[in-house]
């Protein structure tokens, strides 16, 4: 057993060192191939019952994961498939949540930081506002882990968020009766954006305006720059403006009236937001 | 401008008003005669829907057990099988509706808010403060709005029901101080309506 302990540790050194550089040198090929490494070697940990190993295993494996996901994205924006890339952004936030509960990401550790950063500036990028969210009554509740149904009074001890061979435990929804559909601002699911739907060939509809990312991917091209966002709020003069009329939108695109917004103001806002490639 | 509301209103309700419920059994009637702090259900949210607790209810009541001294005993109202759990997927965070015994109230909204501490530093909201950028960003990258109401019932079973719902930050500081505002009465209120207001 001693033995198995020490090599499985030196497979554990092996995989942190991979992760380190892969997290330098983003690449999908080289991080699925990676991915699919440390999945094997926490089979081999849980099999051989070492909780610590399979833990930190887990931890790799989804920082591995994040790294995938954000390099994915520059992938999905050279597709212009910008909505898949919005909800891959979303995936990363869940995912570092998760992670930071195990591991402090303090110090660009893997440069998770940075990502963490990168995901938030390039949210603010996107033209969604309005999102669909649903009050929903869930009437059977199971642990991912153990599988048993949720009871309050006698609960099974498997703690959301916490490790267990190697997995996450959460909550799967087995029966759910659905109340009523509500739009909403500030939702829990981002992807649930208003206005985008697939075709009956499964093509999606999407009359979003981009300009802000395709913008950003004509300076950040590569997951591998570095790069830092600059916001600034300027005041442009009305004189810019000359075709709106008072009772029209404003043009800060404030969805209020112009005189009851911008007009009466010494100018019309105006957010800008500034790229910094960082050599 | 403060985003935080507390209102403290006079109750009548105390815990036979929940140990009574038609929706209870007798053997759980039994089980939560003795509650020091009793999570109570939404009654009241759509007709269909039944009595329904708050999503996340059942971690909030095993990390209370967990944490709260052995001779407080916290329950809930419902029997085990009628445990349902309402999901509005707003990023509104919604901790529910507790009973509480005035004695130990003070131990209880130290529990809550640590809970509400650990879980904001989690999310980690440090690129979102008060500056006029910051500002400009999406409603959708705002803090999650953080509500809980707690009814706390004295010796003489009279009672007290204080409604509190803001930003974390806010809703920490408040329950720390908890019993200068039930003493005080203290009620702000905000702008705008929130989600809560659509409930009613």
């Amino acid at each position: 057993m001693e033995n198995k302990l020490y090599e499985t540790g030196t497979l554990i050194e092996t995989i942190e060192n991979e992760v380190n550089i892969n997290s330098n040198h983003l690449n999908l090929e080289s991080l699925q191939a990676l991915s699919h490494k440390i999945t094997n070697i926490k089979k081999l940990c849980v099999s051989l019952n070492i909780p610590d190993f399979s833990k930190a295993l887990w931890c790799y494996e989804t920082i591995t994961s994040i790294l995938y996901k954000y390099t994915y994205i520059f992938a999905l924006f050279k597709e212009k498939q910008f909505y898949l890339a919005w909800c891959e952004l979303e995936k990363i936030e869940i995912a570092l949540a998760s992670l930071k509960k195990h591991l402090s990401i303090e110090g660009n550790v893997c440069n998770l930081e940075f990502i963490e950063e990168s995901v938030y500036d390039l949210q603010k990028l996107f033209p969604y506002r309005i999102f669909v969210s649903h009050e929903s009554i869930y009437r059977e509740i199971e642990c991912s882990i153990c599988k048993q149904r949720i009871s309050i009074r006698k609960p099974c001890g498997h703690i959301v968020g916490e490790i267990y061979d190697g997995e996450i435990c959460g909550r799967h929804i087995l029966r759910a009766d659905l109340l009523a559909i509500a739009f909403t601002e500030n939702p829990v699911h981002k992807y649930a954006v208003c206005n985008i739907s697939y075709d009956q060939e499964s093509k999606l509809i999407d009359n979003y305006n981009y300009e802000l990312i395709e913008g950003f991917f004509k300076i950040v091209t590569s997951p591998n720059d570095s790069w830092k966002m600059e916001t600034n709020v300027l005041s442009l003069p009305h004189e810019n403006f000359i075709d709106f009329a008072p009772n029209d939108y404003c043009p800060c695109g404030s969805a209020e009236k112009y005189s009851a917004c911008c007009l009466n103001k010494q100018g019309v806002k105006h957010v800008k937001y500034i790229i910094h490639l960082i050599q | 401008m403060s985003t935080l509301i507390v209102d403290v209103s006079e109750s009548s309700e105390d815990f036979s008003t929940w140990t009574n419920q038609d929706f209870i059994s007798e053997e759980t009637r039994y089980i939560i005669a003795n509650a020091d702090i009793l999570i109570t259900p939404l009654v009241d949210f759509r007709e269909s829907a039944g009595p329904t607790f708050e999503r996340g209810t059942e971690l909030i009541l095993a990390s209370l057990r967990k944490r709260l001294p052995n001779d407080i005993t916290v329950d809930i109202c419902v029997n085990d099988e009628d445990y349902f759990e309402l999901s509005l997927n707003s990023k509104y965070k919604r901790l529910g509706k507790f009973v509480v015994t005035a004695i130990v109230l003070p131990i209880f909204v130290n529990v809550i808010a640590d809970l509400i501490s650990e879980n904001s530093s989690q999310k980690k909201d440090k690129n979102i403060d008060s500056t006029a950028v910051s500002k400009e960003v999406p409603a959708f990258m705002k803090p999650a709005t953080v509500s809980i109401s707690i009814t706390v019932v004295n010796k003489d079973r009279s009672s007290k029901q204080i409604e509190i719902e803001g930003e974390s930050s806010e809703v920490i500081e408040t329950l720390r101080s908890i019993d200068n505002i039930l003493n005080n009465g203290k009620q702000t209120l905000r702008d705008g309506n929130t989600d809560r207001d659509n409930r009613k």
